[in-house]
């Protein structure tokens, strides 16, 4: 279970992006954080992530609270989280499969196991062939999804997306969610943020939380 | 050949290049700085005067060293008073002092520039019995001389254009390498990474020791041409060497050099920033080539 407390994140004095979010987040839940820019959707994502630090306010994962964490034990937080962010786009002078498999590489899977279950990711996504290629030479909608799979590739047990399906056509952006929806039928906690509307998640069990201005306004659950 | 293993060794191949040329351009950094230093020191001692006594080494050591320490073969005095180079030289008026003793060679300095008394003391050194050469270390007017000429003009003109060139290619290099860096760590550390060896990749760090390994390898080549420099560019200079790094460096891999031949200095000048600026040049082409050569292979 996570639980934001009080929220409050104030890079400067007087300009809050949030303001005192509070919200309960069950294991298994799926979360659709909506709003329109800067309304904080994604650095409440961040800050769960410990990416960010709160001004005020804490984050507890269960009964620990992630800012009292030791800095050192943060990292081993982050590796039970897939992410996908806009700022950490796949490494442009790599081949695809070599930043995709960073997640396993980082925790210590030896490489080639981590290229292994790369290519069977990419195998059943059909990007087959498009591991080898450098970032640049993949379509918008190619690298959503190869994207998509670093961030479920360590299968972590929380999802945090923020625009997963940006630059991708609607056809795969249609895929993504359903990969999305397929991952938290398998059990995982899913985060995710989104600027617009999304038809299909008025179709799934998803609970809506709207924020504006760093704070929330509606929380609608299925 | 696959892709794959054609990306492998194409890959390898660029880090090894890459990595020779930032441990090349620790080198040549300590023989520029190194170049400079004696290049100044040039400027200052522009008109020494370069005294080979006809004594054996003994004999001179007892004669001109007052006091001397054992280091090998050689042996470094301190400077001689300039009563001691009066008396020695028995130039009642004469502006000379004795910048550097090596036995059976002086190196004699003016104070002052002054054409006539400095003749007139090179002169009647010359005539001196137990003075077997007087040499002009005329390194300055030998260079300014070889500016006037086109030829010259043009090696050192175009030296100095691949050196810029040079510099902003490894500038643009170690930015790259940087920016490559600062990216990777990043993602590393949102991904989970924590100790340097998560946070960095293997050629990251291997990328990080070569800059630290080109920055050990400037300072030592620095000392060890300041170290060097001083006792063997006075050994030689005695037979015609001016103390240029580069020069003695080229007299010890391929012999003598002719003291006198300016274009030879410049053409030598020329061939080792051109020798110099391959391993960057290198770099800077073989990422795009690499790049086409994969798109072709594809």
């Amino acid at each position: 279970m996570i639980r934001v407390q009080d929220l409050t994140y104030a890079p400067q004095p007087g300009l809050a992006i949030l303001a005192g979010v509070t919200l309960t987040i069950a294991r298994g839940e799926w979360v659709w954080l909506r709003g329109a820019r800067h309304a904080g959707k994604s650095v409440l994502l961040r800050i769960i992530a410990a990416l960010l630090r709160p001004t005020q306010g804490e984050v507890w994962w269960d009964d620990v609270s992630l800012q009292r964490l030791p800095a050192r034990a943060l990292p081993y937080w982050r590796r039970r989280v897939g992410m996908l962010f806009a700022e950490w786009p796949l490494i442009a002078d790599q081949p695809v499969i070599e930043s995709v498999a960073l997640p396993l590489i980082v925790q210590g899977t030896p490489r080639r196991r981590a290229h292994a279950r790369v290519r069977q990711w990419f195998d059943e996504l059909g990007l087959a062939e498009q591991a080898e290629l450098f970032p640049h030479e993949l379509s918008g909608s190619e690298r959503q999804l190869a994207l998509w799979v670093r961030a479920v590739l360590h299968a972590p047990i929380l999802l945090l997306l923020d625009e997963p399906t940006a630059g991708a056509c609607t056809e795969t952006a249609m895929r993504l969610w359903r990969l999305i929806a397929a991952a938290h039928a398998a059990g995982a906690t899913v985060l995710v943020a989104t600027g617009g509307d999304v038809p299909f998640l008025h179709e799934q069990p998803v609970r809506r939380v709207t924020l504006v201005r760093g704070r929330v306004v509606e929380d609608v659950h299925p | 050949m696959t892709l794959r293993r054609t990306r492998r060794i194409s890959g390898l191949l660029w880090h090894a290049v890459t990595l020779g040329g930032v441990v090349a351009w620790g080198v040549w950094l300590g023989v520029l700085v190194a170049s400079l230093s004696f290049w100044l020191q040039a400027q200052r001692d522009q008109f020494a005067v370069m005294v080979v006594f006809a004594l054996d080494a003994d004999a001179a050591a007892q004669t001109f060293v007052r006091t001397a320490s054992e280091t090998g073969q050689w042996q470094r005095a301190e400077r001689l008073s300039d009563e001691d180079v009066r008396a020695l030289l028995r130039l009642e008026d004469s502006e000379i002092t004795a910048a550097l003793v090596l036995p059976p060679v002086v190196r004699l300095v003016p104070r002052q520039w002054d054409a006539d008394a400095l003749a007139d003391a090179v002169g009647a050194l010359r005539e001196r019995p137990d003075v077997r050469q007087v040499v002009y270390d005329a390194t300055w007017l030998a260079r300014w001389q070889a500016w006037h000429t086109w030829g010259a003009r043009l090696a050192q003109g175009l030296g100095a254009l691949v050196a810029l060139l040079w510099f902003a290619a490894l500038g643009a290099l170690i930015a790259h390498a940087a920016r490559a860096t600062a990216e990777a760590c990043a993602l590393r550390f949102a991904l989970g990474g924590g100790r340097i060896t998560t946070l960095l990749p293997l050629w990251h760090r291997v990328w990080l020791g070569a800059l630290l390994a080109a920055g050990a390898a400037a300072l030592f080549v620095f000392a060890a041409y300041q170290w060097v420099s001083p006792a063997w560019s006075t050994w030689l200079g005695a037979y015609g060497f001016d103390g240029d790094p580069l020069r003695l460096l080229a007299h010890r891999l391929w012999g003598a050099v002719p003291a006198d031949s300016a274009a030879r200095v410049a053409v030598l000048s020329g061939a080792a920033a051109l020798l110099a600026a391959l391993p960057p040049a290198l770099v800077v082409l073989a990422y795009p080539l690499r790049a086409l050569l994969l798109r072709s292979l594809r």
